[in-house]
């Protein structure tokens, strides 16, 4: 179950959707069942009917809000968008639809929740208690893009790749496994993407070994390193020297990566009298540093004009050291 | 490091050894004429001091005297205390000798000693001293290249510190190297994005992707809109060809038709009644209207019946009336004739009465003016007369001249009468005569002028002439005879008598013209013509008739005759007026009666016309009833049906509409399907373009281009503030580097003038302007003199910097003053003495004079011999 956007855009290329037809005709073994998001709402007319006409025989598209039964005694309560933003509950008529009593309930749909909003942040809601007041078995909603739970039996799957730092780690699909009705549903993760989203903060003391700090935050070198996306948030205060060594091993560890975000921006630099020193002990380029230390700290100077000068100054100790060196 | 004794042997002209000792600290002058080696020992100094021993270049080969062999030179210097000796010899094999002795013993010798030389020479590491100062002869440029631009560079280090470490030195060139050509790759030099740089090349992609971006969202945009008008569209098609609506259509359309029809329906029942009400409407009209005829006509008759008698007794009244204004008009017109004779009468009398009156009046007038006149005419008869008689006689002036002629001739010939002969005539006692003069006896005893000679007869005896003599006076007089003849006959008178008695009646003729014209002044003021006009103008006289009353009671009876004129024109007037209304009334009155009659006659007709009327008017008043209930039933049903009617016009706007829904959907339908067509077929372009998938792409890679772009500028910003932190310490550095030179020359320069500054160039350490009384001048625009002597004082200076440093050096002036006058020489004289009180300062010059006053230690070049008696 395909709980909306499965395509991104609603005039998708050729391409796109004819990949995506092949790859779930390619798994007989499974029955797709696509609805429509608010990506790709049922106002993408051209790319449904598309679809429609070269779909697979295991895949089906759910696009009338009513409900069908996909397997005996088990019906599926879709909640297709019509539009990209509908404007209201689509999920509305789910506890209105009788079902026989032994039968199974699943709900499928697509929005924000109530308590956390939408992606997208419409203003369209869905209740977190949909699957309690609808008797649903099983909720699966779609539009977050990382895993998320509501009580028992309401999930978002995430992605099946994820796409932001905002919802970390590798993407995944869930095996949801409903034993009978009314029961428990037993659901398990299963990873599905290949690249791995971290982001870590690396808070800062001009104490410690920032170079073994950031090290700690690496994973094994190899395959992990490889698909792994990392954003390493820097933060707290460093002296010069450690700074310059933070900032070389960042960027040696970066090639390793698939790709590497060292964000320094909220990391301040402690510049002390030995800093200097290591600049020059006197002459024009201890002058020199002196100055833009000044200028850095200076409360007058206006901040970005601070952050110019302390980067400056920690160019200057860089190009001073390098000579050195 | 101080000089102590200079040995030369085999040097040029000095092929036996010469030596120069006892030089001293402070001031020490070798001052000798031109050709006496001055400039041989400073040069064999330089050589020794600078060349090393191996050499044989020009400088060295110079210093070998024409005959050959090795030159040699020696000198011993004191340092901190120690005496040393240095020597060197050099060979064209290039296998000469340095040696370095102390207290005469060989302690370096060749390479060693070189070394050991460029150590005391040289700077050390820490604060070493350059060992000498060389002024040359003729200098005037202040750079002596590479070597001694070290030198004083270590001069300022040893001062002020590592030269490196104060202005950063290598590293610090190496830093804004690498700084600036980082920064190079971004930026020019003037400050713009380079082109083909990483900050160009991303504000490029930025704005290239920024253009497709908005290209493509505005493709999207259409695209979308596209596919909403074809959903608006279908949705459209779809309630179009909805069956349901459709059916609803036609059975509205029903509806309306029969409406329709049951509306039609009753509007031609409403019009039929409407007809029947107008037609009874009309019935009634028509009783009413012959009634109304009956009941004029018979009223007519009765009133018209009146009025005729009514008319004829207002006709008796105004007949009446009018024969009474006739009557008083009549009379009325009688008094006015009898009024107007009797004024036309009066008037008359007046006039003549009037006439009469002035007859009277002109009468007197006439006679005094005829009588006037009489007068007038007799005076001007006398006053012609009177202006004849004046024009009759003489002049005054004529009569003047005569008598003045006269006059003449009268004292002429009494003249001539006294001067002339003339005789008296005693006649003898009676007798009484016998002597004739011309003619005449002449008297007893008078005495007779014979101007003209005379005759004498005497009685008896003959005749005597006396012949006159010739008299001057005679022909005067004849001349003024002659004269008075031609005036008397020219004025037409023979003698003088007459011509008095016409001058004097011409006098009263004059008299008598002015008075007659005074009297006739008087009695024609205006001339005898305006006198007779005057006449002709009275009125004729008439005949006087006899009872004509007097002009004033012919005049007041003429006013009373034409007041009473006036009174009866006006009586006449109103008897007039009155009797013209009663005519005009009486005439009108009798119309009146005349067309009442008629009216009468008329009415009379009229009834007589109908047969009984009153039973007609009877009859027709019950008709009018009946046809009056028939109208209101008639109005009656109009009403009823139209109560109940439908509106037509609304049931055929209804009708209208039904159907053109039905045409207005067919053609909907019909355009939506082109238009749907159109778009499918536009969607299905647009749609495989993958418009948004492209437009995700390019947002994506536009936000990863203004980042990067954002830190390339960051990037930019640090090294430009890199940049200009190094490159103002690094002139702060350098103001400080110079300090202690300018410290040193300044009181130097303002020796030779006073207010001026020196501006250092701290990379070469050297002066590059000269400031004087605020104007720079340019160090190579200086004259010769003055950069001699900015050299020879900048090298003072810096012997100063090395004697405090406690490294003093010998300073060298070989002939420095060249191009300074005798003014600027006592200066530098007394810069000199104040410098060499802690420096030594060895002077060659061949200035011998000039040099005497300088005072110092005086020094001479020693010949062999006596070099070999010191020895």
């Amino acid at each position: 179950m395909l709980a909306g956007d499965v395509f991104d855009t609603e005039t998708p290329s050729d391409a796109v959707w004819r990949h995506a037809l092949a790859a779930m005709s390619s798994v007989q073994s499974l029955q797709w069942w696509i609805l429509p998001g608010n990506h790709d709402s049922l106002a993408a007319e051209a790319l449904w009917g598309r679809v429609r006409a070269h779909a697979p025989a295991n895949v089906h598209l759910l696009d009338a809000p009513e409900p069908i039964e996909i397997a005996p005694r088990v019906v599926v309560l879709p909640a297709p968008v019509p539009r990209r933003f509908p404007g209201r509950d689509l999920t509305e008529w789910m506890p209105l639809c009788a079902t026989p009593e032994d039968y199974l309930r699943i709900g499928l749909a697509h929005g924000g929740v109530l308590t956390f909003g939408s992606e997208d942040g419409g203003a369209e809601i869905i209740p977190p208690d949909r699957a309690k007041s609808a008797r649903l078995d099983y909720l699966a909603l779609g539009d977050w893009h990382g895993l998320k739970q509501f009580g028992d039996r309401t999930f978002y799957s995430g992605t099946p790749e994820r796409d932001r730092f905002k919802h970390g780690g590798p993407g995944t699909c869930l095996a949801v496994t409903l034993l009978a009705p009314g029961a428990v549903p037993e659901v398990n993760t299963i990873q599905t993407g290949q690249f791995d989203w971290q982001e870590a903060p690396l808070p800062l003391t001009p104490a410690q070994d920032a170079v073994a700090a950031l090290e700690m935050l690496l994973p094994a070198e190899g395959k992990a390193r490889r698909d792994m996306l990392l954003r390493i948030r820097a933060t707290g205060w460093l002296g010069l020297p450690a700074r310059m060594a933070l900032t070389r091993a960042a960027e040696l560890a970066k090639p390793e990566f698939w790709h590497f975000e060292f964000d320094d921006a909220d990391l301040a630099t402690e510049c002390s009298l030995e800093d200097l020193d290591g600049i020059a002990l006197n002459g024009a380029l201890r002058l020199a540093a002196e100055g833009l230390h000044q200028r850095s700290e200076d409360a007058a100077t206006p901040p970005t004009d601070r952050v110019i000068a302390a980067a400056a100054l920690r160019r200057l100790y860089n190009y001073v050291q390098g000579e050195t060196q | 490091m101080k000089l102590l004794a200079i040995r030369l042997d085999n040097v040029r002209r000095f092929t036996d050894p010469v030596e120069i000792t006892g030089i001293g600290t402070g001031l020490n002058v070798l001052s000798a004429p031109n050709e006496s080696g001055k400039s041989t020992i400073v040069d064999a100094l330089h050589a020794l001091f600078f060349k090393g021993y191996r050499s044989w270049d020009k400088e060295v080969a110079s210093l070998a005297p024409h005959s050959g062999g090795d030159p040699q030179v020696a000198v011993e210097i004191e340092i901190n205390d120690n005496r040393f000796k240095v020597e060197k010899r050099w060979s064209k094999t290039r296998k000469g000798e340095a040696k370095v002795f102390r207290g005469g013993h060989l302690i370096k010798q060749a390479d060693d000693a070189e070394t050991w030389l460029a150590e005391v020479l040289k700077a050390p590491k820490e604060g070493g001293p350059a060992g000498l100062l060389w002024v040359r002869q003729g200098l005037t440029s202040l750079d002596e290249g590479e070597s001694a631009h070290s030198a004083r560079r270590d001069l300022l280090s040893s001062v002020t510190g590592e030269v490196e470490a104060m202005t950063g030195g290598r590293r610090m060139d190496a830093t804004r190297d690498r700084c600036r050509r980082e920064l190079d790759r971004y930026l020019t030099s003037s400050g713009k994005a380079r082109v083909g740089g990483p900050l160009k090349s991303t504000e490029d992609e930025v704005s290239a992707l920024d253009l497709r971006r908005d290209g493509l969202a505005a493709k999207a945009a259409s695209l979308w809109a596209e596919l909403d008008r074809r959903r608006n569209l279908r949705r459209e098609l779809a309630s179009l060809e909805d069956g349901e609506q459709d059916s609803g259509r036609m059975t509205r359309l029903a509806e309306a038709e029969a409406a329709h029809d049951e509306a039609s329906r009753h509007a031609e029942a409403l019009e039929r009644a409407i007809e029947a009400e107008r037609s009874k409407s009309l019935e009634m009209e028509r009783a009413q209207e012959r009634l109304a005829t009956i009941e004029a006509a018979l009223a007519e008759e009765r009133s018209a019946g009146a009025a005729l008698e009514l008319a004829k007794a207002d006709a008796a009244i105004k007949d009446e009336r009018h024969r009474q204004a006739e009557g008083v008009f009549i009379e009325a017109r009688r008094s006015f004739d009898k009024a107007f004779s009797s004024a036309e009468t009066a008037s008359e009398i007046l006039r003549r009465a009037l006439r009469a009156q002035t007859c009277a009046a002109t009468a007197e007038r006439r006679a005094e003016l005829t009588l006037r006149l009489a007068q007038a005419e007799g005076l001007r008869t006398e006053l012609e007369k009177a202006v004849a008689d004046a024009k009759v006689g003489l002049t005054d002036k004529v009569l003047r001249q005569l008598e003045d002629r006269v006059g003449e001739v009268r004292v002429l010939r009494k003249a001539r009468e006294i001067e002339a002969v003339a005789l008296t005539m005693k006649y003898a006692v009676g007798r009484k005569d016998g002597v004739a003069l011309n003619g005449k006896p002449m008297p007893n005893g008078n005495r007779v002028a014979i101007p003209d000679g005379a005759t004498l007869e005497i009685d008896g005896i003959g005749h005597l002439t006396v012949h006159p003599g010739a008299q001057s006076a005679a022909d005067t007089l004849a001349v003024a005879e002659k004269a008075l003849a031609d005036a008397l006959e020219a004025s037409g008178y023979e003698t003088m008598e007459t011509a008095r008695a016409a001058a004097h009646l011409r006098l009263e003729a004059e008299a008598r013209y002015r008075s007659a014209e005074h009297q006739l002044n008087g009695a024609a003021p205006h001339g005898i013509e305006a006198l007779r006009e005057s006449i002709a103008r009275l009125p004729e006289p008439v005949e006087t008739e006899p009872e004509l009353p007097s002009a004033r009671e012919a005049q007041e009876a003429e006013v009373a005759a034409k007041h009473a004129l006036a009174e009866a024109t006006s009586t006449l007037e109103k008897a007039r007026c009155a009797f013209q209304i009663a005519q005009t009334a009486a005439a009108r009155v009798a119309a009146a009666a005349e067309s009442a009659a008629e009216r009468v006659s008329r009415a009379l007709s009229a009834v007589s016309g109908l047969q009984d009327a009153e039973a007609e008017k009877t009859r027709l008043m019950n008709e009018l009833l009946v046809h009056r209930a028939a109208l209101a039933e008639a109005i009656g049903q109009r009403q009823a049906i139209l109560a109940v009617a439908p509106d037509l016009e609304a049931a055929k706007a209804a009708l209208q509409r039904a159907r053109s829904v039905i045409t207005r959907a067919e053609q909907d339908r019909q355009r939506i399907c082109v238009d749907l067509g159109k778009l499918d077929t536009a969607i299905e372009m647009h749609a495989a373009e993958a418009v948004e998938e492209e437009l995700a792409d390019v947002e994506i890679r536009l936000k990863a281009a203004r980042r990067r772009l954002d830190e390339i500028m960051f990037e930019v910003s640090v090294l430009q503030i890199v940049d200009e932190a190094l490159e103002s310490a690094r002139t702060a550095a350098r103001d400080r580097y110079v300090e202690p030179v300018l410290r040193e020359l300044t009181p130097l320069i303002r020796l030779l003038w006073p207010e001026a500054e020196l501006r250092f160039d701290a990379e070469k350490v050297l002066p590059t302007a000269l400031v004087r009384a605020g104007t720079e001048e340019d160090f190579d625009i200086l004259s010769g003199g003055t950069k001699e002597q900015i050299a020879l004082l900048v090298r003072l200076a810096f012997a100063r910097m090395l004697a405090k440093a406690g490294n003093p050096a010998p300073v060298i002036l070989d002939d420095a003053i060249v191009y300074t006058d005798d003014d600027r020489i006592e200066r530098i004289f007394d810069a000199l003495t104040r410098q060499a009180q802690d420096l030594q300062i060895i002077v060659f010059s061949c200035r011998q004079r000039a040099f005497r006053d300088l005072g110092g230690r005086g020094l001479a070049i020693i010949g062999q011999e006596s070099v070999l008696d010191a020895a």
